[in-house]
């Protein structure tokens, strides 16, 4: 299988090419996790508490919060401009089927947005399925095996909600190297001694 | 000055207002090198003392990244929190 792989443009912006159609699913999933229309156990994480003081607290729901949700706001419009230009990576696969790979362009001053977008998507799902530390690591052994005749695991909800995770994680990790990536003599092991 | 009058005195005395620290708190979801990029961005920091904090947060469960006065935190904190990174002030004296 191929896996997807980002190219740095001469101008800047960012292409991410071979993009297998699940993946392309995924993706075009993203505008949805961004609404502003989440349940209330999304919001808490995605804008929580300034400290303990209740005056602080109100100040900052009337003053910082509706901010905070612009900023989602306009990390999503990126997001949505961005996906409707996608489009099958080879001139064969200009009709896109369901075996088509796909590319997608980032310019280059939408890479910021789409590093904070892919972020709040992660936080919306692991608020949404409870997704703790332990989840992140193995899956724990209670996934489904399916029925005999295919093998294939039916991951449940939370299981793909996992799964959603980590893709996204991975993206906005290639996303970061390309935007920030460690100074060249940076040992990334001496913080893990 | 008569006995039903009374003299009063005001005594005026400066305290420096008490520092707040800008704390960031541990989340198993975002990534490492997310916290480290907003850290170093938000703050000025270069990439090994934003990477250090980083790792404080991860090990210890959080990290004061930064102590000052109370606007400036608020500040801080604000564009934390524009990186949905989990983070608070708390005042250094009660």
């Amino acid at each position: 299988m191929m896996a997807p792989e980002l190219q740095r443009l001469s101008d800047g912006s960012v292409r991410l090419i071979d993009l297998a159609p699940w993946f392309v699913g995924v993706i075009l999933e993203l505008p949805n996790l961004l609404d502003s229309d989440q349940p209330e156990v999304v919001s808490r994480r995605l804008y929580p508490d300034p400290s303990d003081d209740a005056e602080q607290q109100k100040d900052w729901e009337k003053f910082v919060r509706p901010e905070l949700f612009a900023l989602v706001a306009s990390a999503r419009d990126i997001v949505l401009n961005d996906i409707g230009t996608m489009a099958p990576s080879s001139v064969e696969a200009k009709e896109a089927t369901d075996f088509s790979v796909w590319q997608l362009d980032i310019p280059e001053t939408h890479i910021q947005g789409w590093i904070s977008a892919l972020n709040v998507a992660r936080l919306t799902l692991s608020s949404r399925y409870t997704i703790e530390d332990d989840d992140m690591l193995e899956p724990d052994g209670d996934i489904d095996e399916g029925d005999g005749d295919t093998g294939e695991p039916e991951f449940d909800k939370k299981h793909f909600a996992v799964a959603r995770v980590h893709l996204l994680g991975w993206l906005q990790q290639l996303l970061i190297e390309a935007e920030s990536p460690p100074p060249e003599d940076f040992d990334l092991l001496r913080g893990l001694e | 000055m008569t006995d039903s009058q009374q003299q009063t005195d005001t005594i005026t005395e400066t305290k420096l207002a008490p520092p707040w620290n800008v704390i960031v708190h541990n989340d198993p979801i975002t990534l490492m090198s997310y916290v480290t990029m907003a850290i170093q961005r938000i703050f000025g920091y270069d990439y090994g003392k934003a990477h250090g904090m980083m790792m404080e947060v991860h090990n210890a469960g959080r990290s004061i990244v930064w102590t000052g006065a109370r606007e400036p935190a608020e500040v801080f904190l604000h564009k934390l929190h524009a990186q949905q990174l989990l983070a608070t002030m708390e005042c250094t004296q009660e």
